[in-house]
């Protein structure tokens, strides 16, 4: 099996072995990821009640009433439920209820319920009323308003969970991608609206369920394997390399857990991927002096990767930073090389056509992208205000004051938050973010995203021994592509990674998830380095992959919601470094 | 006429006393016995306190003196009579002994039990001369009364350890800025936290710690990844005996341009540094005979050698009239750890020059000793001593090899003189002196060497003497090492790894054993191995085998295993104390040639960087009250110590691989 994967070839294309491999890895990713992500149960009829809206509930017989379970929508606004007897609970909807089971406590002895919007708007999806057992009482709506409430109770789950509902930003990023589907008011504006554009297509497939609104990111996060795969093939020409980065990186719990949210960082950061793949086919492409017309094809591409990455969030722009850096690097690199005379004249011209096209695909084609992932916000406005003519200067208008508005966000942001860590911490993941948690007496349930020791914690270090290497010259013996691999993989780092040292604002684990691919791949490349000047054994890798699927398993509950009992995520806590992944809750 | 002018000046001067003595009271009113008389609690003061057991409060000659053995918040209150809506300035000088965890010494008003106010003064912690420290508040509306407080401690930030109050003033202020508002029986949550930092400081504090361990991450990285692995390759350039100086001279110039520039960012351990130039200015004006007998002075626990270095700095400085809050004053009292620093370097190089190093392969030695980030962080951030400790031991344990042995005996006794760490490696020194003894020379010089080390103590200490005993310098020692009763003192080590981090000795560490007897063995362990060792080594020579080879140099090794052992193991560790063993270490690299030593020495060097940088600053003010004792500190403690605890067992293993007879029994198996 081994040697299968540790194929002679070093090429860096991609030959049979090398696809059916990334796609088997893919494919038994996308499986695992996709397992328990969310329900597909979920209530879609919604009732609307504006204040003097009133919907009436029979129970059939007079029953005691404890609970009152409800599944809301996007509304802000204050209901009252009386009883026969004229006793009155106060219901106010918040921010933050939507998309989720919620309880409040209820003490009434009644057969019929009125509910009674009294300001702002109540939007429920599905309600139920629960005696003191637990026990689902039986109800339906007198008359014809509200039956929407009662129509879907074969969606009430057992308990309420991260499974059934929205947990963590999704309040504001998959309510957003709702927003986009009914031109509503966008709630969301503090980044770009692509990302939740794409969230809003497994919305618009399988509905607003929690399967829905996550299934997109979690096929991006699971799609970033096989272009981590191509990149290190490319990078590394060495087929078991390539596969112990992309499977070292399957393994890291913080893709598992960020790409499992529906947030905006799993698109960002797979179209930075895209980006530095592309521009990694064009620097060989160019350095073997192909046409023009060909090497204009992963350079368009990266052109478009970057568009889309930066209408997804705007660290794109900081990836496209250290692409600029590769690009002109190479581009002077290739004029200095080529003298003078009748070669440098040629140079001159191949670098005038490609800073040219550049000009298309870097800057007009990524301000296109960017300008048309506003679209949910024009049709929104247009449908607020139908009578002004949507024109293209009345767009300009819209694009721009959000852009305003989103940097004055950003630079204002003084907030603290509890799981904030700084640019230093990250690589050694020393506070996690904690998206979830749900726990009784003996067993938790936890969501936080944190790296995995096994692999980033091991990368971080083989990164500094790979800087270090290169130092102290010891790289010298190495092939060009290994050098060339390296200058990418650091200037990818710089650039995905420096601008944090001079933010500001609180900033959080999460934030490192665009560099830490490359850092995976950095680390690999110095194995591979050590490998084959033959300080470490070829068997080491496997055995570092190995140790790392252990850890992730052993680190599963505590990214991934599943239920443990809390001696085990107390082992987790106190006993595997890797940061602070239940926030001292058990 | 002359009647009544008389008359006339006697009721002026009658007016004039009864004035005087008005405008006495005015100031005496606020404070009743400011001047801290009377046995045990001052007059007119009263003790409060938040544990009511294992403290005391002791005045004596004006100076109150507040002890609490446990964390405490114990306070000497008085109730004083103001103006409501006026400002005025608590002044009192503070010095502090051992002062640890929590809120530290302040002056304080304590009106927490009237309207739950409280505010503090900058705090003191750890040990520092005397300060002198105000508060200015502003009373409230219809406030009639405040309480004052000299304070060990503060409300949930409970410290322990010896903090004396003198000087004690309350007088009314100006107008200026800077009073902390007071706001009399209402609400003042708001007011509480004047004083505190924000929430966002705090976690910026805290996640500093986090930085340190990527700093020795680095740091291990460069030095094991980086200049370990290319060493064949550095030592085989070539270089002229002549470019070897000059680079040298060069790496000298630049150690010390790096430690100013350091030294002026950071200014010292504000502890230490305080410490340093008080002693040294008391000395230079006092002169020494004084300096640890004076009241408040009985805590000054280390040796007289040091002391008298520091006031020489402080009289060339005032000779200089340079200021003691210029930046060169600071460096001025580093500067002598930092010549120490170049000192061992050239002393590490020559001594490889002679066993054969290539010159560069010297130069690299050299550099890694003077610009190792724990050696530069001691002796150009910290302001500590151990550089100067470590050069005595070196040349003291080279002349004894060399067979200088009274030399080495008066260079040791510096060494004791210097730090009282020193004596760690008596036993070690005193088995090496006896087990070579192989003629009636070597009984005699040994006989002087002792005789040499005892006068060099006696004149050392004597113009520390006063009116003490001629052999109080013994009893300075023993009062000083009782001083820190805990299992260690940011000493990251296996003790700390259990929890030992200023956890008393008396604790237990597993079921039926404290720390104290655990630390005690591994003591007693650590320094029987380490004469076995030197046992071992000689003994060939002894049962007079035929080409039995000199192991000498195992006086380098057995002094850093013993060193390294009780580091490890023992208790009362300070985060410096193994701080001499890297260079013992790369000693025994230079007499063997084996890197093994030297790879030893380095890893060894980035634990100590990691435990210098983060006892340094948990117990710097700013941070202490922020970090201490919280999750990033445990995880310091935890990281640090593991390492540290790995560091020595490998250690260990590379010991017992190198004893002679363990490799005969490895001939004779093979």
């Amino acid at each position: 099996m081994l040697e299968r994967i540790s194929s002679p070839s070093r090429s860096r294309k991609l030959d049979r072995g090398d696809r059916a491999l990334m796609w088997l890895l893919t494919a038994v990713y996308t499986i695992f990821t996709l397992v328990n992500l969310g329900t597909l149960r979920f209530p879609q009829n919604q009732w609307r009640g504006e204040p003097g809206a009133s919907v009436t509930i029979d129970l059939g017989e007079e029953k005691e009433v404890a609970a009152f379970r409800y599944n809301g929508g996007i509304g802000l606004g204050e209901m009252m439920i009386t009883a026969d007897d004229g006793s009155v609970f106060d219901f106010s909807q918040v921010y933050g209820d939507m998309f989720s089971w919620r309880v409040s406590r209820l003490g009434f002895t009644t057969r019929y319920l009125l509910l009674e919007c009294v300001s702002g708007e109540v939007v429920f999806n599905e309600i139920a009323f629960a005696d003191p057992e637990g026990t689902v009482l039986k109800a339906s709506v007198v008359g014809e308003e509200g039956t929407a409430l009662l129509d879907e109770q074969d969606t009430l789950p057992k308990k309420p969970s991260y499974f059934n509902g929205m947990y963590f930003d999704e309040i504001y990023h998959a309510r957003t991608a709702y927003e986009f589907l009914h031109t509503m008011s966008v709630y969301e504006w503090t980044h770009p609206p692509l990302g939740k554009e794409l969230i809003a297509l497994g919305v618009a497939v399988f509905g607003m369920k929690p399967f829905g609104w996550r299934v997109v990111p979690a096929l991006f996060g699971a799609a970033m394997l096989p272009v981590l795969f191509i990149l290190g093939k490319r990078l590394f020409r060495r087929r078991d390399c390539a596969f112990l980065a992309s499977a070292l990186f399957a393994l890291d719990t913080m893709h598992f857990a960020q790409t499992r949210i529906a947030t905006v960082d799993v698109f960002v950061v797979f179209f930075i991927l895209l980006m530095y793949l592309f521009m990694t086919d064009y620097l060989y492409l160019d350095a073997e002096k192909a046409p023009l017309s060909k090497a204009f094809l992963p350079l368009g591409a990266c052109g478009i990767a970057f568009g889309l990455g930066t209408a997804s969030k705007w660290t794109g722009l900081y990836a496209g930073a250290g692409l600029a850096v590769l690009f002109f690097a190479n581009l002077f690199g290739d004029i200095a090389r080529s003298g003078k005379g009748e070669e440098s004249r040629r140079a001159w011209g191949r670098a005038w056509k490609t800073i040219a096209f550049c000009c298309v695909f870097f800057l007009l084609i990524p301000a296109a992208i960017y300008f048309l992932s506003y679209i949910p916000f024009y049709r929104y406005e247009a449908a607020a205000d139908p009578g002004t003519p949507m024109t293209f200067r009345r767009m300009l208008d819209i694009l721009v004051r959000q852009q305003e508005s989103m940097y004055s966000y950003h630079s204002a942001l003084t907030a603290t938050h509890s799981s904030q860590s700084a640019w230093y911490e990250w690589p050694f993941g020393a506070m996690s973010v904690w998206f979830y948690c749900s726990s009784n007496e003996s067993t938790v349930s936890n969501i936080s995203t944190f790296v995995n020791p096994a692999v980033c914690w091991v990368c971080a270090v083989g990164t500094l021994c790979a800087v270090t290497e290169l130092l102290f010259g010891k790289m010298k013996k190495d092939p060009d592509y290994r050098k060339t691999a390296l200058t990418i993989l650091l200037v990818a780092i710089a650039a995905n990674y420096l601008p944090w040292t001079l933010v500001t604002r609180c900033t959080f684990q999460y934030h490192y998830f665009p560099t830490m691919p490359f850092v995976i791949l950095c680390g690999v490349l110095l194995l591979q380095h050590l490998e084959e000047s033959g300080e470490v054994s070829a068997r080491v890798k496997w055995i570092w992959l190995a140790f790392s699927a252990v850890y992730f398993l052993l680190l599963l509950p505590a990214c991934s919601g599943i239920t443990v009992p809390k001696v085990f995520a107390r082992f987790i806590e106190h006993f595997l470094p890797a940061g602070n992944l239940y926030h001292g809750v058990i | 006429m002359k009647r009544a002018l008389k008359r006339i000046l006697c009721v002026f001067a009658v007016f004039l006393i009864l004035s005087a003595g008005v405008f006495a009271r005015a100031e005496d009113m606020l404070l009743t016995n400011p001047a801290l008389e009377g046995e045990g609690v001052p007059d007119g003061w009263e003790v409060r306190s938040y544990l009511k057991d294992a403290c005391s409060v002791e005045s004596d000659r004006g100076i109150v003196t507040l002890i609490s053995y446990e964390p405490n918040d114990l306070r000497l209150c008085q109730t004083v009579a103001v103006e409501e809506n006026t400002a005025y300035t608590l002044f009192a000088e503070i010095s502090v002994q051992n002062v640890m965890g929590g809120r530290g010494a302040t002056l304080s008003i304590d009106n927490y039990s009237v309207d739950g106010c409280y505010i503090y003064s900058r705090n003191l912690l750890g040990s520092m001369d005397w300060t002198g420290t105000e508060l200015t508040f502003r009373t409230g509306e219809g406030q009639t009364s405040v309480v004052v407080a000299l304070r060990l401690g503060g409300y949930s930030e409970l410290s322990a350890g010896t903090a004396r109050f003198r000087s004690v003033r309350l007088a009314p202020a100006g107008e200026g800025a800077g009073a902390v508002s007071l706001s009399g029986g209402s609400s003042s949550a708001e007011d509480r936290k004047t004083d505190e930092l924000s929430e966002a400081e705090k976690i910026r504090l805290r996640s500093y710690l986090h930085l340190f361990i990527v700093l020795a991450v680095v740091d291990a990285v460069i030095l094991i990844f980086g200049f370990y692995r290319s060493r064949e390759r550095i030592s085989s350039a070539e270089l002229t005996a002549q470019t070897g100086r000059r680079l040298f001279l060069t790496a000298a110039l630049a150690a010390l341009a790096l430690r100013s520039l350091l030294s002026s960012i950071w200014m010292g351990h504000d502890t230490d540094m305080g410490c340093w130039i008080g002693w040294g200015n008391y000395i230079a004006q006092n002169g020494p005979s004084t300096f640890y007998t004076a009241p408040g002075h009985e805590w000054y626990d280390y040796p007289p050698g040091y002391m008298a270095v520091l006031g020489l700095i402080a009289r060339a400085l005032n000779a200089l009239k340079i200021s003691p809050t210029a930046k060169i004053t600071v460096f001025a009292y580093m500067l002598p750890a930092a010549l120490a620093d170049i000192a061992t370097a050239a002393v590490l190089m020559r001594r490889a020059g002679r066993n054969g190093f290539s010159e560069s392969g010297r130069l690299l030695l050299g550099c890694l000793y003077l610009f190792n980030p724990a050696v530069v962080m001691l002796s150009g951030v910290w302001g500590q001593i151990d550089s100067i400790l470590t050069l005595f031991l070196l040349l003291s344990f080279l002349s004894l090899i060399d067979g200088k042995r009274v030399r080495a005996g008066v260079l040791y006794a510096l060494a004791v003189m210097i730090k009282w760490q020193a004596l760690i490696y008596g036993p070690v020194l005193a088995c090496f002196y006896i087990l070579h003894i192989r003629s009636k020379k070597d009984l005699l010089d040994t006989a002087a060497a002792v005789a040499a080390a005892f006068g060099v103590i006696l004149l050392v200490s004597l113009p520390f003497r006063g009116n003490q005993s001629l052999f109080w310098v013994v009893g300075k020692f023993f009062s000083s090492a009782g001083g820190y009763r805990y299992a260690s003192v940011e000493a990251y080590n296996f003790l700390a790894l259990c929890g030992g981090n200023w956890t008393g000795v008396d604790n237990t560490m597993i079921p039926g054993v404290s720390y104290a007897v655990f630390g005690t063995a591994a003591i007693l362990l650590g320094v029987t191995i380490s004469l076995c060792m030197q046992f071992f080594a000689v003994r060939g020579q002894l049962m007079g085998e035929k080409g039995a080879p000199d192991d000498s140099w195992m006086l380098f090794l057995s002094a850093a295993f013993c060193m390294y052992m009780i580091f490890t193991f023992g208790q009362y560790m300070h985060e410096r104390y193994v701080f001499p063993v890297m260079a013992l270490l790369m000693m025994a690299y230079i007499l063997t040639g084996k890197e093994k030593w030297l790879l030893e020495a380095l890893m060894l060097s980035v634990t100590v960087f990691l435990n210098e940088v983060t006892a340094m600053y948990v117990i710097s003010n700013l941070a202490a009250a922020a970090v201490r004792g919280g999750r990033e500190h445990s995880t310091v403690v935890a990281v640090c110590s593991f390492a540290e605890t790995a560091c020595f067992l490998y250690f260990a293993r590379l010991c017992a691989d190198a004893l002679p007879a363990f490799r005969k029994g490895e001939a004779e198996h093979a």
